[in-house]
């Protein structure tokens, strides 16, 4: 019995999926913190679509597919404001033109270029065929976007939380919006081999959802948001393997149970605390 | 601490990408020691000069400078705070009133914003000053409409800024918190500070503020409060939007001929006459109420 | 010359898979001018997204896929109505937990059962494949949206545009959302053929905001979206002949042109139109 559940972690390629998975998850994490308080939820979706084109044109011309993708998730995000701030189109509409957009143009430029990319793997991911060189780039793509994170936590929390502030005290907000975008990106494409564009978007928002239900500080926030993440990456991978299924998925999935969990009981906030006190008024007197 | 400052506006245009001109060649220019309205209605352009003034929004045409000083480095020196409306909070924030009060310092800090005795004790004592230290581990959200504008208060305090603009402190602010911050800042004034002050409380200026801005698309007039803040000027700036109430035609019994109005912006005043009834501002359609009180004796 | 032109009209597969391309961009255009206006764009995206569970259980247990597309979208959309009304999260975080979890649901039900669903297919769309059986499906989805678009079109707008009036001339508002969630839903799915989960909000949300950039009047903005969105699906979907098949790559690659151009050459909020006018300010 116990052999057969240790028999997991006898498999190089299961250790590696659960050290990449474990990492993408604590940067993401960590980034979707910010990225629910600020609004910018569906920002990781729009890039996240966005980088298609971008990889595809990267493998035709040879060079580094994670600098296509980055460039052509930016690209999405910086258009996105462009076009919002020089017409009366909203923002979310703007938002799903230009990133499917790319997207749909990412699909029949590769179609149209013979490659041996595997559009599986770049949208659902191949966390469990993931080679040493992927491996590499994962941590050193993440681990500059982390560090750099970390360092400017303050600055980023301030302007997601008063941008008018962080101006009057000298800061410049358009660094940091351009900032936090380009973090979004690179992170997405540290992810990108482990989890697929599609489902990276729920690594970007749910810790985030998580951190925000059960904490009423922003460095509680992160700790249970990268916890819940990682957890949910490990207990993903491994579950996969039982069930054979997509490992991506098994790792959104383990994300939404907590998700779910955080929502019932959350000790402030939960749906089961608040019906509680509904429904038992504390005695008067 | 440093040297007077002075706000100088001048010629300011501003458009929007779309193309909208929200504000045209605004000029004034203020010194320290004062606390000044900024009286326009919506979409006068009061919160696009604002945003001006703060470098939201990058004019067209025109300068914006603090006692010399481009608005860049004025704001690189800290000399700038500003206490933003409560709607553009977002309150469920997971962030302290402690945490609030020391984005103030931020200015102050070394690259990673690591907070040392010294800022830990400006902000304590700024909490101290506008009553709310109590209360400093408390979510923000989970205070009362004025205790959220008192720990915005703070955190300008806390920045030691020389210039403070408020964007309508008052509103969502109970009576006693208004008569708190009032104090506050008339000390602020005497301090030497600039306070920049916008609202829509046209009865609340000429109790506070010294001087008035008054704009609508431009600069219509700016100066001391009772220099600027005559029926005219205010006729000009609200155009057909504010509410009159002349006595001198209203249902009102015995005035002497001179005229008392009361001018109010968004809502009509209610007004009741020396016997506690209630007023109406035309004598038409009221003559029946205007012979009956008539004949009711003098209550002088 | 008009010979190599006319080839892929020769496939009785390209006729079919051209004309149903053209009904579902019709249809999808006329509902994308009220997504646009309600701000509903990620939404669309996110229905578009939770159907697949839906169409992945539907096919292994052998269902028309419309039953059960339809079933976990409006599972998505109540969820998300849930969150959002218990929650202080905003709007953008629920939508995006929702409709990953509803996704990945169905990733994982896809990759149990390799052999009766294939992910492409739902990813993607085929349109060039598509059966019979599920030409009526889309006819029937399209015929029920535009019956109930063309009746209630008038209270739909009030709707988008203010609620509240909408609520105080006696319209029941949350029938009203309703309604909207549900034909956004069944779009989703008949458009969910054509173009696949991940451009559907493409085909919600080009052509409404192609005419909001180019008129002010609601009727006429009804016109030019339905007629861009049926123009560019009929020739979106005869240009894939030409491009392996990737038909919803070149329908929502030629809508996303005809937005830069109108974009950049509206008459009257166009980039050029507004430049103009800034200029005039200094």
């Amino acid at each position: 019995m116990i052999e057969r559940l240790l028999e997991p972690f006898q498999f190089a390629f299961m250790v590696e999926a659960m050290a990449a998975g474990a990492f993408v998850a604590t940067v993401c994490a960590v980034l979707s913190c910010y990225l629910v308080l600020k609004g910018w939820s569906l920002m990781g979706d729009a890039i996240s679509h966005a980088v298609l084109p971008g990889i595809v044109i990267a493998y035709a011309l040879g060079a580094p597919l994670a600098l296509g993708a980055f460039s052509s998730g930016l690209l999405c995000a910086v258009a996105t404001g462009y076009i919002k701030a020089h017409t009366r189109v909203k923002e979310d509409t703007v938002m799903g033109v230009v990133f499917t957009g790319l997207f749909a143009f990412g699909l029949v430029l590769f179609t149209r270029i013979k490659s041996d990319l595997h559009l599986d793997h770049i949208l659902f991911g191949n966390i469990l065929g993931i080679e040493r060189g992927d491996l590499i780039e994962i941590f050193a793509v993440g681990g500059v976007t982390l560090a750099i994170v970390l360092a400017l936590r303050r600055d980023l929390l301030l302007f997601c939380f008063d941008p008018g502030h962080a101006r009057s005290i000298g800061l410049r907000t358009n660094l940091l919006y351009y900032l936090l975008l380009a973090l979004l990106a690179a992170t997405i494409v540290a992810s990108l081999k482990a989890v697929g564009i599609i489902l990276v978007i729920a690594m970007l928002v749910t810790p985030g959802c998580v951190g925000f239900l059960l904490a009423d500080r922003f460095g509680t926030m992160l700790a249970i948001s990268t916890g819940s993440a990682v957890f949910s990456a490990l207990t993903g991978v491994y579950v996969s393997f039982f069930v054979n299924g997509s490992t991506a998925a098994c790792i959104v999935l383990a994300q939404t149970l907590l998700f779910i969990a955080a929502l019932l009981f959350a000790p402030k906030r939960g749906l089961l605390r608040s019906r509680r006190t509904d429904g038992q008024p504390t005695p008067v007197g | 601490m440093s040297e007077p400052l002075s706000i100088d506006v001048r010629d300011v245009t501003v458009a929007y990408p779309n193309g909208n001109v929200a504000l045209h060649d605004a000029t004034f220019h203020l010194a320290a020691g004062t606390i000044c309205a900024l009286v326009g209605v919506n979409g006068s352009g009061k919160s696009t000069l604002f945003k001006a003034v703060m470098g939201f929004v990058k004019p067209v045409r025109g300068s914006v400078s603090l006692g010399g000083l481009s608005l860049r480095e004025a704001q690189r020196r800290n000399l700038v705070a500003y206490v933003p409306q409560a709607e553009e909070v977002d309150w469920t924030f997971p962030v302290s009133v402690w945490d609030v009060v020391m984005m103030g310092r931020y200015g102050y800090m070394n690259f990673l914003r690591i907070p040392r005795a010294e800022d830990r004790r400006v902000a304590e004592e700024s909490l101290a000053r506008v009553g709310m230290i109590e209360f400093r581990d408390r979510q923000i959200g989970e205070l009362s409409g004025g205790q959220k504008k008192r720990v915005f208060l703070a955190r300008a305090l806390a920045q030691r800024a020389r210039v403070i603009l408020l964007d309508e402190p008052f509103t969502g602010v109970d009576v006693k918190t208004e008569e708190a911050i009032v104090e506050l800042l008339r000390e602020l004034r005497s301090a030497g500070h600039l306070m920049l002050v916008s609202t829509h409380n046209l009865g609340s200026v000429p109790e506070f503020c010294d001087h008035v801005v008054l704009i609508n698309r431009t600069v219509l007039a700016y100066g001391p409060t009772d220099e600027i803040f005559t029926e005219e000027n205010l006729a000009r700036t609200f155009g057909g939007v504010l509410r009159h109430f002349r006595f001198d035609e209203s249902t009102i019994q015995k005035h002497d001929g001179r005229a008392v109005t009361v001018l109010t912006d968004d809502e009509r005043p209610l007004v009741f006459g020396k016997g506690g009834h209630l007023e109406y501002s035309r004598r038409q359609e009221h003559e029946k109420v205007v012979e009956e009180r008539a004949e009711e004796p003098d209550d002088k | 010359m008009i010979e190599t032109l006319l080839t892929p009209l020769h496939y009785e597969y390209m006729v079919k898979a051209i004309l149903v391309s053209g009904l579902i961009g019709g249809v999808c255009a006329f509902l994308s001018c009220f997504v646009t206006l309600k701000g509903w764009s990620l939404m669309g995206d996110a229905l578009s997204h939770s159907v697949v569970p839906g169409v992945a259980v539907a096919y292994i247990v052998g269902l028309p896929f419309a039953a059960g597309a339809f079933i976990t979208g409006l599972l998505a959309a109540l969820g998300m109505g849930f969150v959002k009304t218990k929650t202080a999260l905003r709007e953008d975080a629920v939508i995006g937990v929702v409709f990953t979890a509803f996704f990945a649901l169905g990733l994982l039900l896809i990759s149990l059962n390799p052999s009766s669903v294939d992910l492409r297919t739902i990813v993607f769309g085929n349109i060039l494949g598509i059966s019979d059986p599920d030409i009526w499906q889309v006819v029937i989805i399209s015929a029920v949206t535009l019956v109930v678009l063309g009746l209630k079109w008038r209270d739909l707008l009030l709707f988008c545009f203010d609620p509240n009036q909408a609520r105080s001339l006696g319209l029941n508002v949350r029938v009203l959302h309703f309604t909207l969630l549900t034909l956004l839903s069944a779009t989703a799915v008949a458009a969910l053929q054509t173009v696949g989960a991940c451009l559907v909000v493409a085909m919600l949300v080009t052509p409404g905001a192609t005419a909001y950039l180019l008129t002010d009047r609601f009727g006429k903005m009804l016109g030019i979206a339905s007629v861009m969105g049926v123009g560019s699906s009929l020739v979106g979907a005869y240009a894939s002949y030409y491009f392996d098949g990737s038909t919803g790559g070149c329908i929502v690659t030629l809508q996303s042109a005809i937005f830069v151009l109108a974009l950049v050459f509206a008459p009257k909020h166009g980039l050029l139109a507004t430049r103009s006018l800034r200029h005039a300010a200094s």
